[in-house]
């Protein structure tokens, strides 16, 4: 009963239509008669050729790439690691029970464990390499271990940590297979974009040979299966061309760095799901927008004039020369055919310059030198219930363990433990240097900031309009910075390794009263505008009035400006900070004396992270965990924990993701050319009985060359504009989603890449465009010049 | 140009030739055979004559059409309107002959699909440059006697099939050609909008003193001519009037 009222439905009617018209495709005489057609006539379904191959081509890339970066990474990880995790700070009691109970356990034949061997790493400091079976759940096994043989040992002192090879799943094969999927649905959805363009093209000519089919008695599913398997079998003769090219672009992207690349079955299956999925969604629109009109419609559409918008008042054609003005009426009446055009065509070079950016993104990202290590102040354990805490994370996006409750004691002995430690790390071999960040929202500190309207930038909503100063011009308050202490052993750090440029003298913030360095990027967005001499006024809040709770910063601000007693500090902008990966705050970085008395504290350097050198063996960078740990020993209670950044990134530095971008990116601008080409010839091959009926009338031969030159220059013009518009949208587009929006939430790790356009590839683009535009125009004039000379100059105008 | 101006009526000028066709011969090769679609054609047309070709499907009675009106060359044959041979033309002499001379009535009219009906009739005063004062009165009498005045404006696709060859007409007169061909201009029409078009094709030859050669297969309009034509294998014979 509910199957038969289900029946009814709009969706399972809709549903069951979609089954007998994909059945259609692959009916066999409908293959037989699509692959006759397309051999046939191969010239008119070149751009499709081209088209599928292209496509085709960047998905076998992609695969193969997956399966190269994950299958090197494997072995990357096997080469360097057997084990699957360590105990780490034994002492020698710890050592020797552990070393005999995994004996025991090794003995027995434990299910979960394959070996175990010990390491002094340093006097009388032992370091256990636990060896998981492979065959088992590394989870479970882990957890086994934990249970059975590391809870017989005293628990004091020691820490068990994973390495890369059991982490694996979850930092490697993980993450690269969704990415995989992401980049596959984003070149699916591409894919179907560049047919669906190319299949509208097609079928605008083509309408009344389909008005003829409807009235012959074909529905949808005999249209969308003859379109489906005319785009299949095209995809057949282009598949091993395309496996071979997307597998020579791999081989040769990797072969530089001697990485032999690999190929798993899901590349083969998924080309072919891809193919199949690709085409059976690209036909969908254009069939089923043609089934529902009436085959008398399309019929009529032997010409252009379906393209021609209906005018309301003639042009004034008396006296008008031909062909300019004849050409340039007509491109007005058929502008919406040109609009489409130049917008699709230009569209796909103008993602090709979005695909130059996002690459550079990449390749930016894989130079970043993340941290090796954290030195934390504090007791707490490392094992500790995350899942029950929210934690916040950093740049990197590695959460941020909540500090420890210091005392004014603490505090103090933790700001001198820095400088009696940090030399001594900076000569660990290998290491690069030390960073940290000691920061207090301002929001937190009831205080904000009132800002000149010269200050502002745009793009950010967090201001509040203020009339506190404003008869000296400060109009605007905010509280979307953090009180950041700046010494200068930071200061050194940050200039002495290039971290960020200064615009003015950050050092004048040791010298002088109440300066201050500044950002202006909020989530890498360029918020705000300050140069160095800028004043800024604090608002130090004296009295505090009631407010209701809010999670909304700036509502919070709003009520504070209402209800608290404030009064104000001047500050004077010494520098402005700028390459900085920036989160939701920007930086009001201030000298140690105000800062601790604008967040009623000394700044508390509980956190620091250590970078190591570009190029350092892995041997190098594990030794420097013991030579940190022994350098920070002189103060109590600092721990050192290892990362694994350095190795992950050098895997992930292997993968190529920015030649590949840059590879699909040059895919994708091959498409514009195709647009222009088939779209043109199509359209001009339907002006050949208005060219005979001109001629008849009287216009010399000649003359249509010009014609032809017109309409090419316009487009090159307009295609010119068009793509220096859309470049840099789509630009834009792509650089607010992934240095800000993406960031914002959690979605991906945050980068500070700024905006830009390459000129290459703007050049490029324009080159295209405009080129394109105009032999766009051209090539139909010398096809149809050499087909009169065919004719020997016969006016043939019957229809 | 104003009407008449160049050319008196034919019963004031006398029996004057306007188009002279000598030995005309047309041939087509196919992949094995050679068609002849018109064969050692002679002819000689009077200044304000109407002449009807008629003929069976096939016969050449088009091919023969075209080949006169410049839009096709001979493959032997000379062709001579007033008193020019058109066959030894170049392609830019020919289109101007044929933008100064001659006017050109397809069966399906042909209109330019993107331009309006008052574009379309002007297009032809494009490919002369002829001052718009020259047009303008021709316009408003030829659209007026065609009945398109309230149509001017629409694209060809907006308007009936007898709308659509009456524009096209209005295109062929608005240069005031001195010779009119007509490929079976009511071909698409109705009885009504046949005797009509023909009615105005009449009335415009009279006013500008135009000749107007037309193919047909329609005796009605046929014996409507002076002279009628036959053509059959491509061969031309008169069938009706005097050489």
């Amino acid at each position: 009963m509910l199957f038969k009222y289900l029946r009814q439905t709009k969706f399972f009617r809709w549903l069951g239509m979609m089954f007998r018209s994909i059945g259609a495709v692959f009916y066999p005489r409908n293959m037989k008669n699509a692959f006759k057609s397309v051999l046939f006539s191969a010239k008119e379904y070149l751009c499709f050729f081209v088209a599928l191959f292209v496509l085709q081509a960047g998905f076998v890339t992609f695969s193969l790439m997956t399966d190269t970066n994950l299958a090197h990474a494997e072995a990357t990880i096997r080469a360097e690691y057997t084990h699957h995790a360590e105990v780490v700070g034994m002492n020698q009691e710890q050592k020797v029970n552990l070393q005999n109970i995994l004996k025991l356990k090794l003995d027995l034949l434990d299910d979960y464990l394959a070996g175990a061997s010990f390491y002094e790493e340093s006097p009388g400091v032992w370091v256990a390499k636990i060896t998981l079976n492979e065959g088992k759940s590394l989870e479970t096994g882990l957890s086994h271990v934990k249970n059975t043989m590391l809870s017989t040992i005293s628990q004091e002192g020691w820490i068990l940590r994973t390495t890369p090879l059991y982490d694996f799943q979850s930092d490697y094969a993980t993450p690269y297979t969704w990415t995989y999927v992401g980049l596959i649905l984003l070149w699916f959805v591409l894919s179907v974009a560049v047919l669906w363009v190319l299949y509208r093209i097609r079928v605008n000519h083509f309408k009344f040979i389909y008005g003829m089919y409807m009235a012959c008695g074909a529905g949808f599913s005999k249209l969308y299966g003859t379109a489906g398997g005319e785009l299949f079998a095209i995809s057949c003769l282009t598949v091993i061309p395309a496996v071979l090219a997307g597998g020579g672009l791999t081989a040769g992207l990797y072969m530089a760095d001697g990485v032999a690349f690999s190929v798993s079955l899901r590349t083969v299956i998924g080309l072919l799901l891809f193919n199949l999925a690709t085409i059976l969604t690209a036909v969908y629109l254009p069939m089923r927008r043609m089934a529902v009109k009436t085959p008398v419609t399309l019929m009529r559409s032997l010409d252009n004039g379906s393209l021609v918008v209906s005018p309301s008042r003639s042009f004034r054609m008396f006296g008008a020369g031909f062909p300019h003005k004849y050409e340039l009426f007509g491109m007005w009446r058929l502008r919406k055919y040109y609009a489409g055009l130049v917008l699709s065509a230009v569209l796909f070079a103008a993602l090709f310059v979005s695909g130059l950016y996002i690459s550079g993104l990449e390749k930016y990202h894989d130079e970043l030198d993340p941290y090796e290590y954290t030195i934390r102040y504090g007791t707490l354990k490392p094992e500790i219930e995350e899942e029950e805490l929210e934690l916040e994370t950093d740049e990197n996006g590695e959460e941020i363990l909540p500090p420890p409750d210091l005392t004014d004691a603490d505090i103090e002995m933790i700001f001198g433990d820095l400088e009696l430690f940090l030399d001594e790390v900076m000569k660990v071999p290998g290491v690069s240097y030390v960073d940290w960040k000691v920061a207090t929202r301002g929001s937190s500190m009831q205080s904000h900031l009132l800002l000149k309207p010269g200050m502002l930038a745009g793009g950010t909503d967090s201001l509040l309009t203020s009339k506190e100063r404003s008869d000296d011009g400060y109009t605007h308050a905010m509280n979307e910075y953090s009180y950041t202490a700046f010494d200068k052993t930071y200061i050194d750090m940050l200039t002495e390794h290039g971290l960020c440029t200064f615009e003015g003298d950050p050092y004048r913030l040791l010298t002088e009263e109440n300066a201050v360095i500044v950002s202006e990027d909020v989530f890498n967005n360029k918020c705000y505008h300050f140069a160095p001499g800028d004043k800024i006024m604090v608002a130090v809040c004296d009295t505090p009035g009631p407010v209701e709770l809010t999670f909304d910063a700036k509502d919070l601000l709003r009520q504070q400006i209402e209800t608290f007693d404030f009064h104000y500090e001047e500050y004077t902008v010494c520098a402005v900070m700028r390459g900085r990966t920036s989160q939701q705050n920007i930086t009001f970085g201030v000298s140690v004396e105000n800062y601790t008395e604008l967040a009623k504290t000394l700044p508390v350097r509980d956190r620091l992270l250590v970078y190591m050198k570009d190029g350092t063996d892995y041997d190098t960078v594990r030794a420097a965990e013991g030579s940190i740990r022994r350098a920070i020993s002189v103060c109590s209670g600092w721990i050192v924990e290892p990362s694994g950044h350095y190795f992950k990134t050098h895997i992930d530095g292997m993968k190529q993701d920015h030649a590949m971008i840059l590879a699909l990116s040059i895919f994708i601008l091959t498409v514009s050319p195709l647009v222009w080409f088939f779209a043109q010839l199509m359209y001009y091959r339907k002006r050949n009985t208005e060219y005979n009926i001109l001629l008849a009338l009287g216009a010399p031969e000649h003359s249509f060359g010009k014609l032809h030159r017109i309409a090419g220059g316009v487009l090159s013009g307009v295609a010119f504009l068009m793509t220096a518009v859309l470049s840099y949208l789509c630009n834009f587009v792509v650089h607010l989603l992934l240095n800000t929006l993406l960031p914002k939430f959690g979605l991906i790790e945050n980068v500070a890449y700024p905006f830009e356009m390459s000129v290459p590839a703007l050049l490029s683009c324009f080159a295209v465009s405009v080129i394109c535009g105009f032999l766009s125009c051209e090539l139909p004039y010398r096809l149809w010049k050499s087909g009169r000379k065919k004719v020997g100059g016969r006016i043939s105008v019957n229809g | 140009m104003e009407y008449g101006t160049q050319f008196a009526r034919p019963e004031e000028r006398g029996e004057r030739v306007i188009l002279d066709v000598r030995d005309l011969l047309k041939q087509f090769d196919q992949s094995d055979e050679v068609i002849t679609a018109v064969n050692r054609v002679t002819m000689k047309v009077y200044e304000g004559e109407f002449i009807a070709i008629v003929g069976a499907s096939g016969s050449g009675k088009s091919t023969l059409l075209h080949l006169l009106a410049g839009l096709d060359r001979p493959n032997a044959g000379s062709i001579f309107i007033r008193g020019q041979d058109i066959t030894a033309m170049n392609p830019d002499e020919l289109g101007a002959f044929r933008g100064d001379y001659i006017g050109m009535v397809f069966q399906s009219h042909n209109l330019i699909p993107q331009f309006t009906a008052l574009e379309n009739i002007l297009i032809p005063t494009m490919m002369r440059n002829k001052s718009e004062l020259s047009y303008e009165e021709n316009l408003r009498k030829l659209v007026a006697s065609l009945g398109i005045a309230d149509r001017l404006h629409h694209l060809p696709s907006e308007l009936s099939g007898g709308q659509q060859q009456r524009v096209a007409i209005a295109r062929a007169l608005i240069n005031l050609p001195h010779i009119v061909f007509a490929d079976e201009p009511t071909g698409n029409l109705d009885r009504a909008n046949a005797d009509e078009v023909l009615d105005l094709l009449l009335e415009t030859k009279r006013m500008i003193g135009q000749t107007l050669i037309m193919v047909t297969h329609d005796m009605t309009i046929a014996n409507r001519a002076d002279r009628i034509f036959t053509m059959e294998d491509g061969r031309l014979t008169l069938t009706k009037g005097h050489h």
